[in-house]
């Protein structure tokens, strides 16, 4: 590829040891974000995506948590750091804005206490008071906050929920970071409000040419809001393509159902959604771990799936394009997923095996 | 048109807020604020509306956590806004049920699904024996579609759709007509969402259920409801059928808020309304702009907006709203808009 990459994640497997066994969630995780790039990262509730992130910030702690792969970021891999280098890279070249901004913010110190102390760690040395007061209530300024002498001396109580996710981005964004990574930003938020937080990261991360991973399970956001998309599934990526691409011409069945399930202005009624359930972690399907779900799936399936080239830039997971051949306009129409009639849905029926009674449905 | 359900008729709940060593009155919540609409049987009625905009507390004064400070709440024959009332005829309990957004806290963490469900039955007196009970607790599970094993497990041991489905057989054990949906999917995943709208859907048509159905998710609510209203500060700015609400939006809030929609195709792009640029937050309940409340965001403010609070005046058939743009909605000057209830 020839853009130059900023963040290069390479064949990331992440495992927990339990209990009740071997929990094998990241699954070869490749991604990249390349300079200046809004790139998405979708899927739902734990496939994975926020594991990924903290594996990234090194949050992950073995032995507890063991890693294998790569994570380079800038020329560096971030994995085999020591653990005081990776202390300068986070909240200096890489900055997190977190989904819930009044657990991120600590309430019993001011806005100002807590933005003067990122500035201090600035790299290239620490600002004097006034500099770094005057550069706070800059910052406050570019994410269009009213008054921001006062909101430097407010606590996060005093102000409301989209006021404080602007903070968190300002926060974020005050010692021009390389690389910003969103976990669902706003989402906590009313979608007027959401709409208005999004416009403000995206004219600051554009004008500073901040390159930005987003994490969320909101599909009409990365839409808005990236350039390109990851769609993950159980652990990996099922597909990643151009954003205008992924949603015009969606190859891997998941992320067509996923995209099939979203309720439409057009009004047709309410998708039903995939059948089935997310993988149980410790006992995964053998290849593709969408193939207990999929509609298409077949023997090949139990191989792990290749990585195939379907357009430009658009790669996908799955066996049904490993024949060589462009997908057929079929197979890239959005939403050929049939929808299943008849009672009894997976989703209900599969008992989890933590419960004692062990049941079996036709 | 058939007899409503549930007519609701100025329905007030202001909250006061008290501070001080002798909990002096030093101001008051207005979270819902004179809301008046009526329900008929087998309808889906949405109500959509930002945080703090009193959706979650008309649904809840219409279950009786709340005594209304005004107005009442005709449900066949009852004004169930008088406490007495509801506890004198034990049928309405029985016929007003509410689903929850999070079954992960609506559920009791210590209670099997069988002894969950039993607790309806118990307090209305609908199992005498415990093999009735079991029989009745089987046949919920079946309704929700889940296979009768179930009933052993802990909450825990469920994922969040089939959580959801218990709390929905939890509402649906005492026979009701009527049911509270407040965010029902708002916790779930997108493609376990379609299946819970698709068992209630399912639920409606087979019991002939009334939905008042909460949500803040625009595109769930195009699909689900048959009429929408769209409230803002404890009262309904706008509410007609849903096509029309959606494909001819009058109030300038309604257009903002559709306009906001993250969509995921070109094609719901286009059925947008003009794109509003968001400005503001929703104020704080407590301290309410005069007028309309909605100016000081409004994009179409004029001079009579900080004055005068607009009154609701139907449009187009029975699409109403509630701006001074349109004929019919702006009081005479001079008259006070909105008389002072407390």
């Amino acid at each position: 590829m020839p853009r130059e990459m900023l963040l290069d994640i390479r064949n990331l497997h992440v495992s927990f040891t339990g209990y009740r066994g071997h929990s094998r969630v990241l699954n070869g995780v490749n991604l990249t974000v390349g300079r200046g790039e809004k790139v998405g990262l979708v899927g739902e509730t734990g496939c994975g995506k926020s594991l990924t992130v903290r594996a990234v910030l090194g949050l992950l702690q073995p032995p507890r948590a063991r890693i294998r792969g790569e994570i380079w970021f800038a020329g560096r891999n971030l994995l085999a750091l020591p653990p005081g280098e990776l202390q300068q890279i986070r909240g200096r070249e890489i900055a997190m804005i977190f989904q819930d901004p009044m657990a991120a913010l600590n309430p019993v110190f001011t806005v100002g206490d807590q933005l003067l102390d990122i500035i201090a760690r600035r790299p290239g040395g620490r600002p004097s008071e006034r500099a770094a007061w005057a550069r706070a209530v800059d910052i406050l300024k570019e994410v269009a906050l009213p008054d921001p002498e006062r909101i430097m001396r407010a606590y996060p109580v005093q102000l409301s929920g989209g006021m404080r996710q602007r903070v968190l981005i300002a926060m974020a964004l005050v010692n021009e970071p390389a690389l910003v990574i969103a976990d669902e930003p706003g989402t906590a938020l009313d979608v007027t409000i959401q709409e208005q937080i999004l416009q403000v990261m995206r004219a600051l991360v554009d004008a500073k040419r901040t390159s930005v991973l987003l994490i969320t399970h909101n599909l009409g956001v990365v839409r808005q809001t990236t350039d390109r998309v990851y769609v993950m599934y159980a652990g990996s990526i099922a597909e990643t393509a151009p954003t205008a691409d992924l949603f015009s011409a969606p190859q891997h069945p998941y992320t067509q159902g996923l995209l099939a399930s979203v309720p439409k202005l057009t009004g047709e009624g309410v998708p039903r959604g995939i059948d089935g359930m997310i993988p149980d972690y410790l006992n995964p399907p053998p290849g593709c771990r969408f193939a207990p779900r999929c509609q298409f799936a077949q023997p090949r399936c139990q191989q792990p799936p290749p990585w195939v080239r379907v357009g430009a830039e658009h790669d996908v997971a799955c066996v049904l394009y490993d024949d060589g051949s462009r997908p057929s306009a079929e197979r890239a129409a959005p939403s050929p997923i049939p929808l299943p009639t008849g009672e009894g849905t997976d989703e209900a029926s599969g008992l989890p095996s933590n419960t004692a009674p062990a049941v079996t449905r036709p | 048109m058939s007899e409503p359900l549930l007519r609701l008729v100025d329905v007030v709940k202001h909250f006061p807020i008290r501070t001080g060593f002798l909990m002096r009155q030093v101001g008051v919540i207005k979270a819902v604020d004179g809301v008046s609409f009526a329900l008929h049987p087998g309808e889906t009625f949405g109500l959509v509306g930002e945080s703090g905009s009193g959706k979650t507390t008309l649904a809840m004064t219409l279950l009786g956590a709340y005594r209304p400070t005004a107005g009442s709440m005709w449900f066949r024959g009852y004004d169930i806004a008088d406490p007495e009332v509801r506890r004198g005829v034990p049928a309405i309990k029985k016929a007003i049920q509410v689903v929850f957004q999070d079954p992960g806290s609506s559920l009791n963490p210590r209670r099997t699904v069988r002894q969950t469900l039993e607790v309806p039955l118990r307090v209305h007196g609908l199992a005498h024996t415990s093999a009735e009970a079991l029989r009745r607790v089987t046949a919920l599970l079946e309704m929700v579609e889940l296979p009768p094993e179930f009933m052993h497990a802990f909450p825990h041991a469920l994922s969040g759709g089939q959580k959801q489905r218990v709390a929905i057989a939890r509402a649906l054990a005492t026979e009701p007509s009527f049911l509270v949906l407040d965010e029902p999917t708002s916790a779930l995943d997108v493609s376990v969402q379609g299946k819970i709208i698709a068992l209630l859907v399912d639920l409606q048509r087979r019991l002939n259920l009334t939905y008042l159905f909460i949500t803040h998710d625009l595109s769930l609510m195009r699909n689900v409801a048959t009429r929408v209203a769209v409230m803002y500060l404890g009262k309904l700015a706008e509410l007609a059928a849903t096509p029309a609400l959606f494909s001819a939006p009058r109030h300038p809030y309604t257009r903002m808020l559709l306009s906001a929609i993250p969509v995921v195709s070109e094609e719901e792009e286009r059925l947008k309304p003009r794109w509003i640029v968001p400005r503001g937050e929703t104020p704080s309940p407590a301290r309410v702009p005069p007028g309309c409340s909605f100016h000081p965001r409004c994009p179409d403010a004029f001079d009579v907006c900080p004055r005068l609070d607009p009154v609701a005046a139907a449009v187009d058939g029975d699409h109403r709203v509630r701006c001074h743009l349109y004929p019919g909605c702006t009081p005479a000057e001079g008259t006070d808009a909105a008389p002072a209830r407390h």
